[in-house]
């Protein structure tokens, strides 16, 4: 994917690189086995080791999402805090950003749509806490279809709960932060205690895990259920261990 | 509808997840409308292959769509779904096979919540002696899916009536229209009113039972995460997710 950035966007823009879009890299390949180019190289971040760099039409697309997503973080955080070089960034992004938005519109269509109606239930600020957990999965839904075909209904599933997953883990792992900023945090205002939250999100990833586990995904089947089963939880352990449970 | 899926894939009535996978592989390669572009049958003979697949991978929507046909309500489609099953030189096949959803929201969202839809999930409501005329009529349509007008009841009602009755519909319509913190966090509420309540013991297990099931079947994943110390989480990490750069 980090390739694939810089040879069709620019050195900038692989500062994007997140987790979430490699998996759906991932993902994708592991669904469809296209055509593959691996080619050596040696990473100017990582320089002790030469590496192996897999390329497919789903890195490319997923390198893609990256910087699609990134461009609107780079706007939210603008508005958000005022950060005159997320400014900058984003208009360097913008010509990036047209481009894809030509090659996909549904799914830029369906990031822009979300973001900005999660931007209206966070400055609500009305505890809806499913509103904005649901838009976030359903920005996420339309980012693992890559095509419309006999796959999309389950992608379209599995990554609306990934999504809701990710965002309410953010919202617990970020729950006393936000209560010091007064930030909006869409667990606020519940009354639960901690181990009935982590239902919740065992719930929510237990209908991604089932989706996944219908689609006939055999390449890298164990490197992903490592990740949905085991992977997505180890930031939440390693708080647990190292806080006391938290109020909510 | 295809009467026997096992043949179309050419599997054993007791065949296992894993060689339903293998058999839909190895299937789909040999018919790939790709391979037989002068067949015209070849697209159909894909459609039935993606369907058979579905049939053994989904089964209680298939349950479900005649439940919902015998009732007059509208079913989704089970039949041709479309679009390529994906595998080398995999292309978008949207328009060949049959009909790709188009339109503002082709995957229609209010669809997912729809109980008959979602994989397990609570029973039906019944009505009981003693329930007031709003909690029939809540009852009445939450069977009916018209998740809407029941919130709109049950939001009319005043502080006083809201019992454990009325948690646990709420409760039930939540989970209805997809949204899974309010619904958890009703029931459990119901269950704090009526601890030894079978009816709403069972609605909360059914909710949670695609995170048991989770649970049970990643349990060795989970260990596995939770037991590693901080440093081999951001290896194993880098490791997990950047499967696009491997070190020679």
């Amino acid at each position: 994917m980090c390739r694939s950035i810089r040879e069709r966007y620019g050195q900038l823009e692989r500062i994007c690189l997140s987790y979430d879009m490699a998996f759906v890299a991932l993902f994708l390949s592991a669904l469809y086995e296209p055509q593959e180019a691996v080619s050596e190289f040696r990473c100017p971040m990582h320089l002790l080791h030469c590496r192996q760099a897999v390329r497919n039409e789903y890195t490319d697309y997923a390198a893609d999402m990256t910087i699609a997503l990134a461009y609107h973080k780079c706007l939210d955080d603008w508005k958000d805090e005022h950060k005159r070089t997320r400014y900058e960034y984003s208009k360097l992004l913008k010509g990036s950003y047209e481009q894809i938005r030509k090659r996909y519109p549904r799914q830029c269509r369906m990031i822009e749509d979300s973001l900005s109606k999660l931007e209206e239930i966070e400055n609500a600020r009305v505890c809806m806490p499913d509103e904005a957990v649901n838009c976030s999965g359903k920005m996420l839904s339309e980012l693992f279809v890559y095509q419309e075909d006999f796959w999309s209904n389950t992608l379209r599933t599995f990554g609306y709960e990934l999504g809701r997953f990710i965002y309410l883990m953010d919202a617990v792992m970020d729950y006393n932060e936000d209560k010091k900023k007064n930030n909006f945090n869409p667990l606020f205002g519940m009354q639960m205690e901690p181990g009935e939250v982590e239902t919740l999100l065992t719930m929510t990833i237990g209908n991604a895990a089932h989706q996944f586990e219908t689609l006939p995904i055999l390449k890298d089947a164990q490197l992903i259920r490592n990740i949905l089963y085991g992977g997505v939880w180890q930031k939440y352990y390693v708080k647990m261990r190292k806080e006391k449970p938290y109020d909510i | 509808m295809i009467s026997d899926p096992y043949s179309v894939l050419g599997v054993s009535q007791d065949a296992g997840m894993d060689e339903i996978k293998k058999a839909y592989r190895k299937k789909a390669k040999e018919c790939h409308p790709d391979l037989h572009p002068d067949d015209p049958k070849a697209a159909e003979k894909m459609n039935e292959i993606n369907e058979a697949y579905d049939m053994l991978t989904n089964p209680e929507k298939y349950r479900n769509q005649s439940r919902n046909t015998a009732e007059g309500r509208s079913a989704r489609p089970g039949g041709t779904y479309g679009g390529s099953y994906g595998g080398a030189n995999d292309r978008s096949y949207g328009g060949s096979y049959g009909d790709p959803r188009g339109g503002a929201d082709p995957f229609g969202f209010d669809d997912l919540f729809h109980f008959g839809q979602r994989r397990g999930g609570p029973e039906r409501p019944q009505a009981q002696p003693g329930d007031s005329n709003d909690l029939r009529q809540i009852i009445d349509f939450i069977c009916m899916g018209q998740y809407g007008y029941a919130r709109q009841i049950l939001n009319r009602m005043v502080s006083a009536d809201r019992n454990a009755r009325w948690y646990y519909l709420s409760a039930l319509t939540h989970y209805g229209q997809g949204n899974n913190i309010q619904a958890v966090e009703h029931i459990q509420k119901a269950l704090q009113m009526e601890p030894d309540n079978p009816v709403y013991r069972k609605a909360m297990q059914d909710m949670t039972q695609q995170g048991d099931y989770y649970t049970r079947e990643g349990a060795d994943f989970q260990r596995y995460a939770e037991g590693m110390n901080r440093m081999c989480l951001s290896l194993c990490a880098i490791q997990i997710f950047f499967t696009f750069c491997r070190c020679c």
